[in-house]
């Protein structure tokens, strides 16, 4: 505010009231003015305040106690959980990522040509990413691999022996990542767009010089869609080290802790075990891998990662 | 073009568009900072009674005992003989509130939370909207959640000052919150006879006392014990005592499992009070009395877990993670013709089970136990917060829901056996066959088979319990030998003893 006074310093004098409409700032900071009181108090606020919070001993019932950084120093040698929960986390984003980035790479190959039905076919496939994250869809993939659900039936028909899939400790991660890998919808939406984007030009000139479809693909397509695979790369790894829904909703973290999510053990510190610092502190600590992994990302892009209008 | 819609479109702000802005960013300011403030009472409404607005304050118990001891002055007296004579064709019923008093609860909204399924829900419901009925004008709110979530949403609450006038209290969490001065302390109310328990045996309530107050009334009685399926038995051949050894449960398993094919899921399971039970028959306890260490051994553990281990092995006890259905229907569904419950869970888990007529017998104990080891438990409290603005409203329920027998015509024996002798006798005749199951149950354990409830685990207790299921849940994994037990328990229970011991030092 006050350098908008200054500014105008030279200016004949003018009511505020005047000189908000004249500008039409007041329409302006009312435009984001919710925005930023939801900003500051329910992203900002709660964000430092949870710093504060791994810095202390806090159970909700009684106030506070400054602990410095014992939360920390437990976390990283007496807590078997917070490592377990940590290593089953980077299990799962190693396999789900790249998984889902090639489903979703490849479907939206496949609806990238145009025919009658494409338009169906793209509600169809984005379909489980609207519904994918919601509880009914888990208690349903919970149904279709329970003991006697839909997949052991199925393998029943074909006289193969059931399989306890979500109470095996070698299986039960898989399911839960094949969950994660079937809501690939939105990535598959970005794909289809960079693919799309790609111009025409591009294919047209290759299939004069005589490339074939494979050829085209690996010497146009994925060049020129580098960038919406740096993008679904980013979001894919922060989506997958934030999990949390299907363990939660599907195993529990059961069996023998195997779909311990890092997201679920801190909900369990929190809301179990009451200890707000101590979950506080575990935010923290994924926040700081999160910030670290998407930094290296970011820096590799610049090999690998092309734009057509050369990043301006 | 844009520019000029949108001055059209402000142009109705006319020049107020600044005071406009400014009016609406300290309005969300003021709302902001209001729901931070949570924690600090709220203000009172002017109707309130004046008694009222002073036990709002959260401060020193002394202070607010004598608030309330003010608060209590203002009940009528004659409310106490009202009670006590009850007729055993009308329902018992507590005195009613003034006439004037009730009328100053017009437009006010009285907050009730539970936890529980939807049978109790409904029929909770039921009774408060009878009890607001009496009160001209007065709303209720209620909350009510699985008891997995309820101690999450109340905490939040409680850390926010939002806590529920009323709220379903459990035996684990009155402490902490009496502690933290979350609950009221409800001794004026019941000095005044504004909540009656001149019916009530000292023994019934006892379990709401902290520290000499008593901070939640007891909404019934209940005890430990196994449910198992009769029918199953007597197509065995076998019979099951009331108190069986876990040798014992362990044969008739094996026998049953030969003549039936359904196996035994306690002997699969690893819920604390098995090992609870186990050690209070042999002089222990879950839990050592300060708190700082667990109250079994080792021995007792592995004793225990090889016994089940054993089981699993057999495949009397199923495989981890073979049955994936409710609990609650487990013996309907055939997975398992015993599971454990509490007594007032046995109408519930009739029904659940194809209305079957289940049997109830104490839960099993080792060879040489030295006593009983069933305990009585209040099953669950009614608690008031020190947060409400409607302290005396939520006293008149407490002890609508102790004295009034039209309560447990709808609720029965849900929130466990009444503990006014006057609704005990009222109800007798209308009992149900699961209600006259568990009178003579819990007249059997009074009669020298039982000993007294141990303290409250201590908070850290979910901690514990959970290094507790994960060992178990590797032991049923058969990741351990049965040479190992030993070992693996020991090791296990230094570990539990280590939290125990650094929370008890933390709390100094």
């Amino acid at each position: 505010m006050p350098a908008i006074s200054q500014k105008r310093a030279g200016s004949k004098p003018m009511g505020l009231a005047a000189r908000l409409k004249k500008n039409n700032i007041a329409a302006g900071y009312m435009f984001i003015g919710l925005y930023v009181i939801g900003f500051f108090s329910f992203v900002l606020f709660p964000f430092l305040y949870s710093f504060y919070l791994a810095l202390t001993d806090y159970d909700v019932l009684t106030p506070a106690r400054w602990v410095g950084v014992d939360n920390f120093v437990k976390m990283f040698t007496a807590d078997d959980l917070f490592w377990k929960s940590f290593f089953v986390t980077v299990k799962f984003a190693v396999v789900q990522v790249p998984l889902k980035l090639l489903v979703s790479l490849l479907v939206a190959l496949a609806l990238s040509k145009a025919t009658k039905l494409t338009g169906v076919y793209r509600v169809v496939y984005y379909m489980p990413s609207i519904v994918g994250g919601s509880v009914a869809v888990a208690m349903t993939w919970k149904q279709i691999w329970d003991n006697s659900g839909l997949v052991n039936s199925a393998l029943g028909q074909l006289g193969i022996p059931a399989v306890r899939w979500l109470s095996n400790e070698r299986t039960a991660i898989y399911v839960l990542i094949l969950l994660g890998v079937w809501q690939f919808g939105a990535s598959m939406l970005i794909f289809l767009a960079g693919i799309k984007n790609v111009p025409s030009s591009l294919h047209e000139a290759a299939i004069v010089d005589g490339a074939g479809p494979v050829k085209r693909f690996f010497a146009i397509t994925l060049p020129m869609i580098t960038s919406s695979i740096f993008f679904n790369l980013i979001n894919g790894i922060i989506g997958s080290l934030q999990a949390f829904n299907s363990s939660y909703l599907i195993t529990s973290g059961k069996p023998l802790n195997s779909t311990l999510y890092y997201g679920l053990q801190m909900y369990r510190q929190a809301f179990d075990h009451f200890k707000m610092g101590y979950a506080s502190a575990m935010a923290w600590f994924m926040f700081v891998i999160i910030v670290a992994l998407t930094v290296a990302v970011f820096r590799s892009s610049s090999a690998w990662v092309f734009y057509q209008d050369e990043g301006r | 073009m844009a520019k000029s819609a949108m001055k059209r479109f402000f142009g109705i702000f006319g020049k107020n568009i600044a005071a406009f802005t400014v009016l609406s960013l300290s309005l969300c300011l003021a709302l902001l900072f209001s729901s931070c403030e949570g924690g600090a009472p709220a203000p009172a409404g002017t109707s309130a009674p004046a008694s009222e607005t002073a036990s709002q304050t959260t401060a020193s118990q002394t202070e607010a005992a004598q608030t309330e001891a003010s608060a209590g002055a203002d009940a009528p007296e004659s409310q106490t003989e009202a009670t006590s004579a009850p007729a055993s064709a009308t329902a018992p019923a507590p005195a009613q509130a003034d006439s004037d008093e009730a009328a100053s609860y017009d437009g006010k909204s009285i907050r009730i939370s539970w936890w529980g399924n939807d049978v109790r829900t409904n029929m909770t419901n039921e009774i408060i909207d009878t009890f607001v009925a009496k009160y001209p004008g007065l709303k209720a709110e209620v909350e009510y959640s699985a008891f997995g979530d309820y101690f999450t949403k109340l905490n939040t609450q409680a850390a926010g000052g939002q806590l529920p006038d009323v709220m379903q209290m459990d035996y684990s969490k009155i402490v902490p919150f009496a502690d933290s001065g979350l609950i009221l302390n409800l001794n004026a109310y019941i000095d005044s006879g504004r909540i009656d328990l001149s019916g009530v045996g000292d023994t019934m309530v006892s379990g709401g006392l902290v520290n000499g107050g008593m901070y939640g009334i007891t909404t019934g009685v209940n005890a430990p014990c196994m449910l198992y399926d009769p029918q199953v038995l007597e197509d065995a051949g076998v019979t099951l005592s009331m108190a069986p050894t876990w040798t014992e449960v362990y044969e008739v398993s094996k026998a049953v499992l030969a003549a039936t094919g359904i196996k035994n899921a306690i002997l699969g399971i690893g819920w604390e009070n098995y090992i609870d039970m186990y050690a209070r028959s042999l002089g222990g306890s879950l839990y050592a009395p300060d708190g700082k260490s667990v109250g079994y051994t080792a021995e007792m553990l592995a004793a225990l877990w090889d016994l089940q281990l054993t089981a699993i092995e057999e495949g009397v006890a199923p495989e981890p993670g073979e049955y994936s259905g409710e609990v609650a229907s487990i013996i309907g569904n055939k997975a398992s013709w015993m599971i454990d419950a509490f007594t007032n869970q046995l109408a519930p888990y009739n029904e659940s089970n194809g209305n079957m007529q289940l049997a109830m017998c104490e839960y099993p104990v080792p060879e040489g136990a030295i006593r009983p080891h069933t305990y009585l438990k209040p099953t669950m409290f009614w608690s008031v917060a020190t947060t409400s603005g409607l302290q005396d409203l939520s006293a008149d329920f407490l002890n609508y829901f102790t004295n009034d027998g039209t309560v447990f015509d709808v609720c029965g024996t849900d929130r466990g056996m009444p503990i006014s002798a006057a609704v005990r006798e009222y109800l007798a005749p209308k009992a149900s066959e699961a209600d006259r199951q568990i009178g003579e149950y819990l007249d059997y354990l009074a009669d020298g088979h039982s000993s007294p409830i141990d303290p409250p685990a201590p908070a850290v207790m979910s901690e514990v319990y959970t290094e507790y299921l994960t060992v178990f849940e590797q032991m049923t994994y058969r990741q351990y030998s049965h040479d190992e037990l030993p070992g693996v328990t020991q090791s296990l229970i230094e570990k539990m003893n280590g939290i125990l011991r650094d929370a008890a030092a933390a709390e100094q």
